[in-house]
């Protein structure tokens, strides 16, 4: 058929096999066994874009969308546990208690709201890179990642998997089955901010997350854990300088002009399509300078 | 290259095609469904002219394996609306001059019906921020809000 020439458009894709998994147990037996790499499928927003342009040639596609039992959000106990399929909408849907707004500001400018119906949890964990959104928000709730194999289960923290720039420690037959956390207290505030060359439909050029907690009696930090999406080696990393400038403290000017000096020690901007070095750097500072505000003003008002 | 057989319901239709494993939903959609009203603006994402509801949400169908549409329920511009009797949407859209080259079109009405059948009295901010996945190349942006204004405000009959 000489229309099938024109059908793709631009870049059109190489041929794959896709295996379609009814189950988990059927999806890790597969990935066990396979002799050849498997690409695991998920929301396809970033997977698929990165065939297309020939970053990565697949022999086979693992298609796990349809694992309806890996879409969840729910508490267990002071734990939050989220399903490695939840979308990025399902995050926004959720009712949150106060002490978590990162995930609304997240999900707001997630790509535009198709993209956040189709982009998974764990498809962004495993994007590693400066444009995953959720990894500082992630970061700074100390996340931890449960593995499944047909072995079993580990759990690895989400900062120990990330290991460069789109490379995790996910092994070759496993498959990221949840992302959990600790229930933000309500004398905390978990926050994020992203900022780009738009307002919608942008890739981060500094992206930032926050979780304050201060002292009910004595306002002072009992907790600071600030994120960045790309600190050193072009990765989402925590600043251990900024965390330890605030510790103890209390959450004014003095202490925020403080962090965000420490800040620029840390800092190693790359440049790329999404901002100069010498901008990032710069807007780094002065984002972390404005969420900081922000927590102090909401966390006063409790 | 093997053949896959895909089944699911386009339009309130059940549909049965045979794909590859490498076809989008965008392609199979409009090249052997001839759906032609969803448009492959840059086949990466980022326009969102190929938008389509999948499963009650608007997704971008250039970044789904056709493989994965299976057993839904996929609504695209041909299933809204009729000539005889078109969606208020497509009424405001005409009555506000809302249409210039019309490439966007589809897209807009269907993700602006998937926004009312959500939130049937948005704000502005809310109009902006759900229509902000497709983009106008015309810049017919104050014109569709508005006409989704007008639609979502039940003055049309």
């Amino acid at each position: 058929m000489a229309f099938r020439s024109l059908k793709a458009g631009i870049g059109e894709m190489m041929k794959f096999t896709v295996y379609l998994p009814r189950s988990q147990k059927q999806a890790l037996t597969y990935i066990s066994k396979a002799r050849r790499r498997v690409f695991l499928l998920a929301g396809g927003t970033d997977l698929l874009v990165r065939i297309r342009k020939g970053e990565l040639k697949p022999r086979c596609l693992v298609d796990l969308s349809h694992l309806r039992d890996l879409r969840y959000i729910k508490t267990d106990g002071n734990l939050v546990k989220v399903g490695a399929l939840t979308r990025i909408a399902d995050l926004e849907d959720y009712s949150w208690p106060k002490s978590c707004e990162a995930f609304r500001q997240v999900a707001e400018k997630f790509g535009g709201p198709s993209i956040a119906n189709m982009a998974t949890v764990a498809g962004n964990l495993c994007a590693a890179s400066p444009s995953a959104d959720l990894l500082p928000i992630l970061l700074c709730l100390d996340s931890r990642a449960v593995l499944r194999s047909r072995k079993g289960d580990r759990v690895v923290r989400v900062s120990d998997l990330l290991l460069s720039e789109c490379r995790t420690g996910v092994r070759p037959d496993e498959i990221i089955v949840e992302v959990q956390f600790e229930t933000p207290p309500t004398s905390a505030l978990c926050v994020f901010k992203k900022i780009g060359r738009r307002s919608a439909l942008f890739m981060a050029s500094v992206s930032l997350a926050a979780f304050i907690q201060l002292d009910r009696k004595t306002k002072r930090i009992m907790q600071a854990r600030v994120a960045l999406n790309a600190l050193r080696r072009n990765l989402p990393q925590r600043s251990k300088l900024v965390e330890a400038s605030m510790a103890g403290k209390v959450l004014d000017r003095a202490t925020i002009d403080e962090a965000a000096s420490e800040l620029s020690k840390e800092l190693h901007m790359v440049s790329d399509v999404s901002g100069s070095a010498d901008y990032k750097t710069e807007a780094a500072k002065v984002l972390l300078e404005d969420q900081l505000l922000y927590c102090a003003s909401r966390l006063g008002e409790r | 290259m093997s053949r896959y057989h895909l089944v699911f319901v386009v339009n309130g239709r059940k549909r049965s095609v045979r794909v590859e494993s490498n076809q989008t939903l965008l392609d199979v959609l409009r090249n052997d469904l001839h759906m032609t009203g969803v448009k492959n603006g840059c086949n990466a994402g980022d326009c969102g002219a190929c938008a389509v509801i999948v499963d009650g949400r608007v997704v971008n169908s250039c970044l789904m394996l056709a493989l994965q549409a299976r057993g839904s329920k996929i609504v695209t511009i041909e299933g809204i609306g009729s000539l005889k009797k078109l969606h208020r949407l497509q009424k405001a859209f005409v009555k506000e001059g809302a249409v210039q080259c019309g490439y966007c079109t589809p897209a807009m009405i269907l993700t602006a019906k998937n926004l009312l059948d959500r939130n049937p009295r948005p704000r502005t901010a809310e109009i902006k921020r759900a229509m902000s996945g497709v983009l106008c190349r015309c810049g017919s942006y104050a014109k569709i809000i508005k006409a989704i204004q007008v639609a979502s405000s039940g003055d049309l009959a």
